[in-house]
């Protein structure tokens, strides 16, 4: 009986099992070959297959409990496993040319990613806190490597130093609130914390200590100081990387906290989070238009959009969650596609880092341009890209739950946040550039890149399906 | 304990108080191991006197800091630090005081073979997992710290082994005739 339970156990494990052996061997493949082989590379790409192969399975219904109830393996953990799974294979072909280029230790680079991903895949099936606070360690501190990589330029150590600190901070803070949890309650499983029904300060002191640890990690404002400096300061893949994956993990991470332990604290977490969204999106949206740089830019509407992901979560209920989880795994489609687009520009020696250098690419590379603008489109939420329907959803939950104003300030600030993603356009279309586009595009990385963003306007024909399993899952 | 403490923030010498820190740790260890918490007793000694107390003391003999200047605002931030003592010691005491902490004693835990062995036996078996990640945590640690010190460097000089066997006198060694110079008259 023992043995046969840790089979199961082990069975249902072997996801990470492979990422972590795989990202060993990644690791240990670097010194062995040379510096210009692409066998990390393949490799890399093979232990993600690999890995999503193993973690796409039909929905059961069904929440499976392991290690000794620390490891939970229900169709949320799936859908959530499987997508940055995916993602990430996305991430690491788009960030390949890159790193060839500027000659960046190719093992480390794509071991830290999959350890990265590890730690949010533990985050995902995480029914402990423990083992959330493990996860995110361990998805923060290669993170902190990755961003802290191109040692010699100022703005890049900058950075990293900051995120690395903020980063300690709020680890900090969502560590506090647990240990006062454990205080309180004695237990950290949070299938057990729900039993708990009497609410005393002491309590409403950590789900605060907890919520503001999220926002951290989250980037949500006045939380969101370290989100601009990193977009625009670490190496362009990195950028890429910190930009899509872990904000699947982000939301997981809220979700597990907030609806799988603390859902008998709806109320209390709502009012903060009401204030964390609002600020975002004022704060996200307006400040993005005095923004010069293009990365940086993306960084404030990062902040907008992740408003929209905390509207969703404060609602609170099956609507709210399956709204927040689509808006997510749409956000970091379109967000991937973005840095997609402007590591396809760099490999062609047309790197795209101010507002200025858009000029006039409508001309120069137009499949590259028309594909950015749809991007842009979906980013504003209009319809013919699948950012409509992300905005939408949200707004449903938003209105049927009777949060009307807020659902008006979200639309406000949408519109507010179209003046510059319709500017980057204006940019691309309406103004000239002398300089001419000789260099021939990188034919893999376009091809990928073409489905990629027309999968915004795919997905908008046809969202029923992605809908439809976010419902599943959440309910 | 009281006493190296004091030590330890009065004396003049830095390495001196460190030294006072370590019979600290030595003494609330020894605290710990009246208290039959053998496991902390011994983590206690071996990190924080093993290695913490050890590249304190490197630091601080490689530093050669100059304490009078450290000295200088001791005055001028006095009432900070008081305040700020007062703070903590208050929410101490509230903490120690307060109903909402209060948690059932449980001090009667007999654990037939030391409570090293205890916690060796749960973590390898109730926190396995939990125990396996914070070791994945360490590798990404190391793995991390690598990355971010070792550079190739063109202007690192290291010696190459078969180039100095490889190496003949005539290399080394160059003779060359002067002519000799007169003697000059100063």
């Amino acid at each position: 009986m023992q043995i046969e339970t840790m089979i199961i156990e082990y069975i249902l494990a072997v996801p990470e099992i492979v990422l972590l052996l795989g990202a060993c061997l990644v690791l240990l493949t670097g010194p062995f070959v040379s510096a210009q082989s692409h066998w990390t590379f393949v490799l890399t790409q093979a232990v993600l297959l690999a890995t999503l192969y193993l973690c796409a399975r039909p929905f059961t219904g069904q929440a499976i409990e392991l290690f000794n109830d620390f490891y939970i393996d229900d169709d949320l953990s799936v859908l959530a496993k499987s997508s940055m799974s995916a993602f990430m294979m996305v991430v690491i072909l788009y960030s390949r040319g890159f790193i060839n280029k500027y000659n960046y230790p190719r093992g480390e680079y794509y071991s830290l990613a999959l350890f990265s991903l590890l730690g949010m895949m533990l985050i995902s099936s995480a029914n402990h806190l423990l083992m959330i606070y493990l996860g995110l360690e361990l998805l923060s501190l290669s993170m902190y490597a990755l961003v802290a990589m191109n040692r010699d330029d100022s703005v890049s150590s900058e950075a990293a130093i900051k995120y690395f600190v903020l980063g300690a901070i709020a680890s900090g803070f969502l560590l506090y609130g647990i240990s006062l949890i454990y205080g309180l309650t004695g237990t950290l499983f949070l299938s057990e914390l729900s039993v708990e029904n009497e609410i005393g300060l002491g309590i409403i002191a950590a789900v605060i200590f907890i919520v503001i640890g999220l926002a951290f990690k989250l980037g949500a404002v006045p939380f969101h100081m370290w989100l601009p400096d990193v977009y625009q300061g670490a190496p362009l893949p990195v950028t890429l990387l910190v930009a899509s994956v872990p904000k699947i993990a982000g939301l997981l991470l809220a979700l597990r906290l907030l609806m799988d332990g603390l859902q008998f604290m709806h109320e209390y977490w709502q009012q903060s989070l009401v204030v964390l969204a609002l600020l975002s999106l004022a704060m996200g949206n307006i400040v993005a238009i005095a923004q010069t740089n293009l990365r940086r830019m993306l960084g404030y509407s990062t902040i907008g959009h992740v408003g929209y992901i905390l509207l969703g979560l404060l609602v609170g209920n099956q609507d709210g969650y399956s709204a927040a989880l689509f808006y997510t795994l749409i956000y970091a489609l379109m967000s991937s596609a973005v840095f997609g687009v402007l590591l396809c520009a760099e490999r062609m020696n047309h790197p795209l880092e101010n507002l200025v250098d858009l000029q006039g690419l409508g001309k120069i590379y137009p499949w590259l341009a028309f594909l950015l603008l749809l991007l842009m489109f979906s980013m504003a939420g209009i319809p013919m890209t699948v950012g409509f329907y992300a905005k939408l959803n949200i707004l449903q939950a938003l209105v049927t739950s009777g949060w009307i104003e807020l659902a008006v300030f979200a639309v406000v600030a949408s519109v507010i946040g179209a003046f510059y993603y319709l500017r980057v356009i204006k940019l691309m279309y309406f103004e000239e550039s002398d300089t001419q586009g000789s260099q021939p595009m990188p034919a893999g990385h376009i091809s990928v890149l073409s489905i990629h963003a027309l999968l915004v306007v795919g997905l908008f024909l046809f969202p029923q399906m992605l809908l439809e399993m976010c419902k599943q899952v959440i309910g | 304990m009281v006493t190296a403490a004091l030590r330890m923030i009065t004396a003049k010498n830095p390495v001196h108080s460190i030294l006072s820190l370590v019979l600290v740790f030595f003494t609330s260890s020894a605290i710990w191991l009246l208290l039959e918490a053998e496991f902390l007793a011994i983590t206690l000694v071996l990190v924080y006197v093993g290695a913490v107390m050890v590249l304190f003391l490197f630091v601080v003999m490689m530093l050669n800091i100059n304490t009078a200047q450290i000295r200088e605002g001791f005055v001028k931030f006095m009432p900070v630090a008081i305040v700020v003592s007062l703070i903590m010691i208050a929410e101490l005491v509230l903490v120690v005081i307060s109903k909402e902490f209060e948690l059932e004693r449980e001090s009667n835990f007999v654990f037939e073979s030391g409570n090293t062995h205890a916690l060796g036996e749960i973590l390898y078996t109730d926190y396995l997992l939990p125990f396996e990640t914070a070791a994945v945590i360490l590798l990404v640690a190391i793995v991390a710290a690598i990355v971010l010190t070792l550079r190739q460097r063109v202007e690192t000089r290291t010696q190459n082994p078969g180039e100095q066997i490889k190496v003949k006198a005539k290399d080394r060694v160059r003779i060359v005739s002067l002519p000799s110079e007169d003697k000059k008259e100063y």
